[in-house]
């Protein structure tokens, strides 16, 4: 790790030379707000799905990575494939130098398999477990979670709310709540002209 | 009959109406001392993700705005900016202002709100009621400026719903200099109070190793000694074009120890600084367009012609809000993820719960503000013996009420 503030194309090169063929694209994404229209930074990367613990770890020799998020979504019934995203940012505390790397990556669902970072970054088990619970990815090298983090204790096994395809939350879990009539043993409404 | 062993298992949660979200933890404990903890967040999966998979930006932009009951601009912002991203929106300055005004307006009633809770959690109820008495003036401003004061509602895609009007300059000004009247007292009370230095200050320790490790965000961060705070490292509203620096423990005191106490102590002072930004803001607000399109239908189609994926970014009261959205060429995003910030903060209970006492548990557990300490109840289960004793959440914050008359004899 290094205390020099590298401009957002010196940290893609930096990481393309360091990953090589695994990086697929990337690009800089820049966005001004407000009466001065200070830059802020979006580094966004897509790699290959082996290659992101490489990555994280190719990102902690530049500078010690704060880890937002892993997002993911499924891309479709039709679709084979969910697209996961590891959202970090980098120089933190640097005024007006905070800038996200955002590594993408495509997995197959009938391979739904990422290495853990936990040995990286200890804090990332908890969102690691969030894609497991919504989306059924299995975390490679984290210890087996006793109980479910994000959903209900009760919750289905095989049921994954943000999938779309067969492994989605069914119709019967959602569809016609309000189909339960009206308590027996409670008095009848007071309502005027009508009445059951 | 065996006899009772220690470590006991102390089950708190889940749920309680004053609670945000309902959450679980289970305490190890030995005698008063807890031995390791863990919790379990998500017991009332809403599926607000899954929701706003069958909805339109315009529509998810009030999904968002009731995400949470104190964050009423937080998710909404964050929102919008990761749509505009996508879409190429160009957000009117004026917009941006009024926004960033709103957000600390936000910030204020939030850390006071908190303030209040810390207080009651102690049992010092004579605070809590000022606290949340002062609370009521951001409380004004916000629905003075929004028209409500809970779900703001005054976001749109592109800009924001209302404008503040010249008339309503001299009323917020009012509100700004009676929060500077205040700020010696509260600082005052929840800073020199003895009972309060002595109950928060070591209690729940977080290191700054671990508080970079665990990616913690806002004032729970900043009290462990990180810098990041997203309004000075990252410009995005009107915060670009004002110099926001980061509130660390320093502020008031010379060291940092990461403690309940520094918490405090960061979210005081940033109270301050909100009506500083907030005065700023007001002083420099530029004329203008509130809306990049006043005709929703103009919003939506610009969405339908929008491809690509996009993070929105926004400093919330309890640190971070992410917001990621990926749009298709259609009017409905095809992914939305929502990360709050408590999300960044909770997993680092079992870090700070960890050899505090049964007693201290109500404070350190609403240090990082999730407001959890108003827990429903308590299960003592004694497995050696199999007997189960039920505390009530009251018994609970009893235990804390003790401990705090103990100290002031």
């Amino acid at each position: 790790m290094t205390d020099e503030i590298l401009p957002p194309e010196a940290v893609v090169e930096l990481l393309g030379v360091a990953l090589g063929d695994a990086v697929i694209d990337s690009r800089v994404q820049r966005r001004s707000e407000g009466s001065k229209k200070r830059e802020n930074i979006n580094i966004w990367i897509t790699i290959r799905r082996d290659a992101v613990h490489a990555a994280v770890e190719e990102l902690m020799k530049i500078w010690y990575p704060h880890l937002s998020c892993i997002a993911g979504y499924d891309k479709g019934a039709d679709s084979q494939g969910i697209r996961v995203q590891y959202i970090f940012s980098i120089y933190g505390g640097v005024v007006r130098g905070e800038c996200l790397v955002i590594f993408s990556l495509d997995l197959p669902k009938d391979d739904a398999h990422l290495p853990t970072i936990t040995d990286l970054l200890e804090g990332a088990a908890f969102t690691e477990r969030e894609k497991t619970e919504y989306l059924g990815i299995t975390i490679d090298g984290l210890a087996p979670a006793i109980h479910k983090f994000f959903l209900p204790p009760d919750f289905p096994d095989d049921v994954y709310p943000l999938r779309k395809d067969n492994k989605k939350i069914p119709d019967s879990m959602i569809k016609d709540l309000w189909v339960c009539g009206r308590p027996a043993n409670r008095p009848p409404a007071h309502l005027k002209g009508g009445g059951e | 009959m065996t006899a009772k062993k220690v470590p006991y298992i102390v089950p708190v949660g889940p749920i309680h109406p004053a609670l945000k979200e309902p959450v679980h933890i289970e305490l190890t404990v030995s005698g008063e001392e807890v031995i390791s903890a863990d919790f379990t967040p998500g017991q009332t999966h809403r599926g607000i993700e899954w929701m706003g998979l069958s909805r339109n930006p315009v529509q998810i932009v009030h999904l968002t705005d009731r995400i949470c009951g104190i964050c009423g601009v937080t998710h909404s912002l964050a929102f919008a900016r990761a749509v505009e991203q996508i879409a190429d929106i160009t957000v009117p300055e004026r917009a941006d202002y009024v926004r960033t005004i709103i957000a600390e307006f936000e910030r204020i009633q939030s850390h006071l709100l908190w303030a209040g809770v810390a207080a009651h959690e102690l049992g010092f109820d004579t605070l809590f009621y000022l606290a949340w008495r002062v609370r009521e003036g951001a409380m004004d401003a916000i629905e003075l400026i929004s028209g409500n004061r809970v779900n703001y509602d005054i976001i749109q895609i592109g800009g924001v719903r209302r404008d503040i009007t010249e008339d309503q300059f001299e009323p917020i000004r009012r509100c700004l200099a009676n929060y500077k009247d205040l700020f010696g007292k509260l600082k005052m009370l929840f800073l020199e109070d003895a009972v309060i230095n002595s109950r928060c200050k070591g209690a729940g320790r977080l290191s700054f190793e671990k508080a970079m490790a665990y990616s913690t965000v806002g004032p729970t961060a900043r009290a462990s000694g990180c810098t990041a705070d997203l309004r000075a490292d990252y410009p995005y509203a009107a915060y670009g074009d004002l110099n926001v620096k980061p509130v660390l423990p320093t502020v008031y005191s010379n060291d940092i120890n990461g403690d309940t106490y520094d918490r405090i102590v960061v979210r005081i002072f940033e109270i301050a600084q909100s009506i500083e930004i907030i005065e700023e803001c007001l002083a420099n607000m530029p004329v203008g367009r509130i809306l990049w399109e006043e005709k929703v239908a103009g919003i939506l189609a610009a969405c339908k012609k929008a491809k690509g994926e996009a993070v929105g970014l926004h400093e919330a009261p309890r640190g971070e809000c992410l917001h990621y959205v990926a749009m298709d060429l259609a009017e409905i995003p095809i992914a939305w993820k929502v990360k709050a910030s408590s999300y960044s903060n909770l997993h680092v209970w079992p870090l700070i719960l960890k050899g505090a006492q049964l007693a201290d548990i109500p404070i350190i557990v609403a240090s990082i503000d999730p407001c959890l300490s108003c827990t429903d109840r308590v299960v003592v289960t004694d497995a050696a013996a199999g007997r189960t004793k039920i505390f009530t959440k009251e018994e609970l914050t009893r235990l804390s009420y003790e401990k705090t008359r103990r100290l002031m004899q």
